[in-house]
């Protein structure tokens, strides 16, 4: 076994688009980060930022229009072999890497099975489809694999269609069919959002259960920060393809230095006051076709905006988008009126990292934080 | 299962008794004596033992009630009457036609789905690339001809520049009863060949059109990606996922067309002299053998509604949830 510390992938600058009619969308704009061995990485975010892309990318299942564009994804084996590159790997090869060796979980799961074949049938798929195992073999397995996700009465469920099941049982079936190749790195792409709070609890629970029995790493993406601190040993905040903060989860939550963070806490610190939550964060996430110049969170920044009503930085009125907003001129254009394209992570502390122009750390600047 | 094609097969039952009250009606209630006005100008007409004959068969003393239960009753017995051509029973005429024309049909359709499938499946799968821009403007020229045109067009080529083995009328050659069993398939296969390309053409270019539209829909679907993430094979996503949910249209499709398939065969088994119930309907509307008529009318509609029966129940195997709606 690989010493915990070392990564079971590593994504380098990673770049993935997607061109449309109107222009070339930068949904992955370099981003890089890495999973170690029986850890949980939390990609997290609002919706539009790019961590479904970044998933996606991962398992190479990125379809024309999009492509990855730039990047590395290392894939670490167990043993001391080296590391493979998914980004270059071949279709045939890429297969015996999914499912295998990195599963995944999505989203909604009344969608995610085929509607016309039986439940057991489709995970028996999987398991053939890794392993040299007759029928019967392959179809035992899928029941005691059911059982394993908490499916009461898994030979009968089994047989059954998918619309017979709940979303909640389907998750779990899903999950099975993920971990049935007894993957190194399970990626879960936002996988109670479609679910009620109970259910999510339960399958928040089974996921870290079956982590704890095969010693998988997760990429765990979601737009909640609230499941992050059950979950994360890591966090990488995203923002308009950026990841925009990267710390442990204790360090992310007690000092979270990119303003974007503190506003996604403080909002999440609202949203325990008030059970009505109108916007987390003023203004929208950019349109993916017209990002802001500079520091793309420019146009919703509190710290940018304080500090230029502080007159501690060059402020300007720029128009955008019909109305106008004071920004901080400097997070547009930092050095001698040149447009750098933004802020690029770097340290505030060991094994922190932030891409803001201004943060040190949370409590240098001083933000009003939960 | 069971259940629902009990529940399918009574529900075409007042489908069917619809069918014989319009079609008895049409031509029962038209004004005047049904049996003068159907015998006038037809051959032989003015003999009083057709007209005898017509009005025992039509049984035109009694009420019009009993009248359509007795005709009703006959239908059951395949006793359609006797022809006004040859006084042949009806149902002998149209026996030896219709195996002609569901061979026919059936072939044509085996054949066009045999080809529509893959071309749709490889355009959807490549989609955007050349063969699916090519096959794309190829199938779209191909289903703007109709087929009787191109039926012309095909009879006059051979016309003028005979091919020996390949006939332009009929089914079978003269010599068809001395051939072995082989030698009357390929006869056979020969005959049909021009025809039955008029035939699948039109169905063939709308076919594959309609399952790479479908297959562009199900290969975007979730479940298709679960199963690419779960590492299975090209081919099983493909087929046993993206194309297994087309299934459900496509028979649905089929069940449509047949309707047309039945009527379009009219107009290509004259110009082919295909011996066919198509042929034989021309005939026999153009010989005023109104016995021959009906017959078919009411052959044709049973054909087509359990053609549509079949299609349901196809539909209903194939989609577990239409299944359970039920
Ligand atoms: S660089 Fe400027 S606009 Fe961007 S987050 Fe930091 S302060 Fe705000």
């Amino acid at each position: 076994m690989m010493p915990p510390d070392r990564p079971m992938l590593d994504v380098v600058d990673l770049h993935t688009r997607f061109r449309t009619g109107d222009g070339v969308v930068r949904a992955v704009d370099g981003v890089s980060f890495s999973i170690h061995r029986g850890q949980t990485l939390a990609l997290v975010g609002e919706s539009g930022c790019g961590k479904s892309a970044t998933a996606l990318s991962i398992m190479r299942l990125i379809d024309p229009p999009g492509e990855i564009a730039d990047g590395q994804i290392r894939l670490h084996s167990v043993d001391d072999n080296p590391p493979v590159d998914l980004r270059t790997l071949s279709e045939r090869r890429l297969r015996e890497i999914r499912g295998r060796r990195v599963g995944m979980v999505f989203q909604d799961p009344m969608t995610a099975l085929n509607p016309v074949l039986p439940v057991g049938g489709q995970i028996a798929e999987s398991i053939r489809a890794h392993r040299p195992v007759d029928r019967r073999r392959a179809w035992h397995d899928t029941i005691e694999l059911l059982d394993d996700v908490g499916i009461a009465a898994p030979d009968r469920r089994a047989r059954q269609y998918p619309h017979e099941w709940s979303g909640g049982m389907i998750q779990r079936a899903l999950i099975a069919m993920a971990v049935a190749g007894r993957p190194d790195l399970l990626i879960a792409d936002e996988p109670t959002t479609a679910l009620d709070v109970t259910t999510q609890a339960q399958i928040l629970e089974l996921l870290q259960r079956l982590q704890r029995e095969f010693g998988m790493a997760i990429l765990f993406i979601t737009h909640d920060l609230g499941i992050v601190a059950d979950m994360a040993d890591d966090v990488c905040v995203m923002y308009a393809g950026r990841i925009v903060e990267r710390a442990d989860v204790r360090t992310l939550f007690t000092q979270p230095a990119h303003p974007y963070t503190q506003a996604l806490l403080a909002a999440l610190a609202g949203f325990d006051r008030s059970p009505t939550r109108a916007e987390p964060i003023p203004g929208g996430v950019p349109h993916p076709l017209h990002l802001p110049d500079g520091c793309r969170f420019h146009p919703r920044c509190v710290l940018s905006r304080r500090l230029a009503a502080d007159g501690r930085r060059e402020t300007a009125v720029v128009p955008r988008d019909r109305e106008s907003v004071i920004v901080l001129r400097n997070c547009i254009r930092p050095v001698d009126g040149r447009d750098i394209g933004g802020p690029s992570l770097r340290p505030v502390a060991a094994g922190h990292d932030v891409a803001c122009w201004e943060a040190n750390d949370g409590a240098a600047i001083g933000i009003a934080r939960p | 299962m069971t259940r629902y094609v009990v529940k399918r097969l009574l529900l075409a039952v007042p489908t069917l008794l619809g069918i014989t009250i319009v079609t008895f009606a049409v031509v029962r209630l038209a004004p005047g004596d049904p049996a003068a006005m159907q015998l006038d100008g037809t051959p032989g007409g003015d003999s009083a033992r057709l007209h005898e004959q017509l009005r025992a068969y039509w049984r035109l003393d009694q009420p019009l009630h009993r009248q359509y239960a007795g005709w009703l009753a006959r239908l059951v017995t395949f006793d359609f009457g006797h022809s006004f051509v040859d006084h042949r029973p009806v149902w002998d005429k149209i026996a030896e036609k219709l195996p002609w024309t569901v061979g026919l049909a059936v072939a044509s359709l085996g054949a066009t789905l045999a080809l529509a499938i893959p071309i749709g499946v490889i355009m959807a799968v490549r989609a955007g690339g050349w063969f699916d821009r090519i096959t794309g403007v190829g199938l779209y020229a191909a289903f703007s001809v109709p087929n009787y045109v191109a039926a012309g067009a095909l009879i006059a080529a051979v016309a003028v520049i005979p091919i020996d083995w390949l006939p332009i009328s009929g089914a079978i050659s003269d010599d068809y009863d001395g051939l072995s069993v082989g030698g009357r398939i390929a006869d056979v296969v020969r005959h049909a060949l021009l025809i039955g390309i008029c035939y699948s053409y039109p169905a063939l270019a709308y076919q594959a059109r309609f399952v790479r539209n479908n297959m562009l829909e199900t290969l975007r679907q979730d479940y298709v990606r679960t199963a690419r993430a779960n590492g299975l094979s090209r081919c099983r996503v493909i087929f046993r996922h993206a194309f297994r949910n087309t299934w459900v249209p496509l028979i649905t499709l089929l069940g449509l067309t047949i309707p047309s398939v039945v009527s379009g065969s009219v107009i290509l088994e004259v110009m082919f002299n295909w011996p066919g119930i198509g042929r034989l309907f021309y005939a026999s509307i153009a010989q005023r053998d109104y016995p021959t008529v009906m017959a078919l009318s009411v052959v044709s509609a049973v054909l087509v509604l359990l053609s549509t029966l079949a299609a349901d129940i196809a539909c209903a195997r194939a989609d577990p949830r239409i299944h359970d709606a039920q």
